[in-house]
């Protein structure tokens, strides 16, 4: 007879993966990193202590490791560019250009820092609070306060306006901050 | 945020809902699997602990000639002698050392084993093969640029073996804001560098069967399988003396291990905590580590290992004698099964703390022996006490804060809830005392270790 968290894996799989990659669409790099984020968010959230009493139960844990998870991967990518960059061994990787459902927004929210990302995902689609939002990525409230601030103007701007995306915040400042708050 | 673009951002969710495949029979069999591996072999938690550092040691020749020079072969050893890292902040004690060394240490050149007894092991850790020196641990800001080029890191000066010195790049940047408290300071990689260069020292155990490191900073340094130290080869298991008995098997084998290798590097900024010696093997020392609990009156512990270039290793749970809690055979006959073990190993925790960042097992500032009642034996022999009748203080007290730390997202409410309704398993102290939630055994020197069962453990939501 199945264990319990396999009855309930089995459930979440078939019934939340198509969500639980959206989800993840809205806060990766790319459509192949959201798969990654989504297999990773359920490995860990099923192999951890945590108990779920039901598929919803599950589904939000599984969302908010994904974007726990969105964060750390974009600090391992930035390392790996700088130093990339640094021994001048690769050129930088083109842009993928979005097409399909959902690509304006998934184009603008893209144009955020990682973190920006993540706090309004976390604070305006998962309707957490600040210190939720900030415990939950390891940062202090006002930094919440901050990226989703700007997060939201800049979201704004590219959805609201010209179309545009304004641009990105260059990585190694994201990076900096993360020093101190991570 | 505008509800127009609120909507907008839910709508493109929707979309991109629609866009989406079932996942593929394949997928879920992948996941599956990793997760079976990994409930398997969970690994609980680590703490750091104590250290003073101190000493000035000079700087490697090497730095100047930089990183791209070729990785030199591992150096054959000169004569051992091995300089232990210094006693832990506060007071040492008492050291039940391991009950069987063996009189004789084997000559001739080192070299790994698939296998090496613990009466081996505990020889070389105080008599190495391998030739390593490790010095009290100093900052070596010199050698940032050629192993610690981001700003997120630092180079500690930890030993020297033969031609080479020895340096531990540790990632400190959970230092500056408190977190490393709770998470620790993680030793990147251990680098040995002499005239040649530098190589990261991947495999540091004498055993091929153990682990080797997971992590390296971020370099072009070349990988030296081939070297390893005799002072870094954990013992299977350790006698602590009245018939007490740590192991090291569940650290080791934790999906996490490789990550830990080198241990934590906390003690190393400060990061200490009170730590008592209460085994000495000579390269490595057990130490029990003690913190403040969550709940009055109740001090959190765990066991670890001080690695010799000053970093700590913290033992799994598992690992700790007498936490085995589905294994007591209770006086009464009746079993009292663990809810919602699944696979999970770790049966106990303790009762002080909560389950993210608690220790092994609470001790009670005041333990009041005729509040407490004989109900069991262990596994290993000794005998469990429980609260008396109508429970005891302490009792109250865990099962209070188990249940009024316990937080969760209710599904039905769309909304955080915590404390009682939060869902705890054991609302009322009757059903606590019933369960021998909380129980007790006499530790290796007389304290009494407090436990309690892990599905009493408050309800959590994330250990983020």
């Amino acid at each position: 007879m199945p264990r319990t968290w396999e009855t309930l894996l089995e459930q979440v799989v078939r019934d939340r993966y198509p969500r639980l990659m959206a989800h993840a669409m809205l806060v990766a790099r790319s459509r192949a990193d959201a798969q990654d984020l989504v297999q990773e968010a359920l490995i860990s959230s099923f192999s951890g202590r945590a108990r779920f009493g039901s598929v919803q139960q599950a589904e939000a844990y599984v969302r908010r490791a994904i974007v726990s998870r969105a964060i750390d991967e974009s600090r391992r990518t930035a390392r790996e560019e700088r130093a990339t960059g640094r021994a001048g061994l690769l050129p930088t990787a083109p842009p993928v250009e979005e097409l399909g459902p959902g690509a304006d927004v998934v184009r603008a929210l893209r144009s955020l820092s990682p973190r920006e990302r993540a706090c309004v995902v976390l604070r305006h689609m998962d309707d957490l609070s600040v210190q939720e939002t900030a415990s939950l990525l390891g940062v202090t409230t006002g930094a919440v306060k901050r990226y989703t601030a700007d997060g939201v103007a800049r979201l704004s701007a590219a959805l609201g306006g010209s179309g545009e995306v304004p641009t990105a915040p260059a990585e190694h400042i994201w990076v900096e901050e993360v020093h101190g708050e991570r | 945020m505008s509800d127009d673009l609120t909507s907008r951002l839910l709508g493109a969710a929707e979309e991109l809902e629609r866009s989406v495949a079932a996942a593929d029979p394949v997928f879920a069999g992948g996941v599956r699997a990793a997760i079976a591996r990994r409930r398997a072999v969970r690994h609980v938690r680590e703490v750091a602990s104590g250290l003073v550092v101190a000493t000035v040691i000079g700087v490697g020749a090497w730095a100047a000639t930089g990183p791209d020079a070729p990785p030199s072969p591992p150096v054959t050893t000169p004569s051992p002698t091995v300089t232990p890292a210094p006693d832990p902040s506060p007071s040492p004690t008492l050291s039940p050392t391991p009950s069987s060394l063996p009189p004789v240490v084997d000559a001739g050149p080192p070299v790994r084993e698939d296998d090496v007894d613990d009466a081996t092991v505990l020889a070389r850790l105080r008599e190495p093969r391998t030739g390593e020196v490790w010095i009290t641990p100093e900052p070596a800001p010199d050698l940032g640029p050629v192993l610690s080029p981001e700003d997120y890191t630092d180079v500690w000066h930890v030993g020297r073996r033969g031609d080479s010195d020895i340096y531990a790049v540790m990632d400190d940047s959970w230092v500056p804001n408190g977190m490393a408290e709770l998470f620790g300071v993680p030793v990147l990689g251990l680098f040995e560098v002499d005239a040649a260069g530098a190589r990261a020292i991947a495999c540091p155990s004498a055993r091929t069967t153990d682990p080797c490191a997971a992590r390296t900073a971020d370099l072009d340094v070349p990988q030296d399988e081939t070297t390893f130290y005799d002072t870094m080869t954990l013992p299977r298991s350790i006698d602590l003396g009245a018939g007490w008995t740590l192991t090291t098997a569940h650290t080791t084998s934790s999906t996490y291990y490789p990550d830990r290798v080198f241990g934590d590097g906390g003690a190393l900024y400060g990061l200490a905590g009170d730590a008592e010696v209460v085994a000495d093997l000579g390269g490595l020392q057990v130490l029990e580590l003690v913190k403040e609990g969550d709940v009055p009156g109740l001090a959190d512990h765990r066991y670890a290992i001080r690695m010799p270039l000053g970093t700590t290793l913290a033992l799994s749970a598992d690992d700790a004698p007498s936490g085995e809690f589905g294994a007591i055979r209770w006086d009464d006959g009746v079993p009292r099964p663990l809810a919602d073990l699944d696979d999970e190993s770790q049966q106990s925790t303790a009762p002080g703390s909560g389950g993210c960042f608690g220790g092994t097992f609470s001790v009670a500032e005041r333990f009041v022996a005729s509040e407490w009642r004989a109900v069991g034996t262990t596994p290993g022999g000794h005998r469990v006490y429980v609260p008396v009748e109508g429970g005891n203080a302490v009792s109250r007290a865990v099962r209070a804060w188990q249940e009024e730390s316990s937080g969760t997202f209710d599904e039905t409410l769309e909304d955080w809830v915590t404390g009682a309704a939060a869902g705890y398993r054991y609302p009322a102290d009757e059903g606590f005392l019933e369960a021998n939630a909380l129980y007790a055994v006499e530790g290796p020197t007389g304290e009494w270790q407090l436990r309690l069962r892990i599905d009493a453990l408050q309800t959590i939501w994330e250990c983020v």
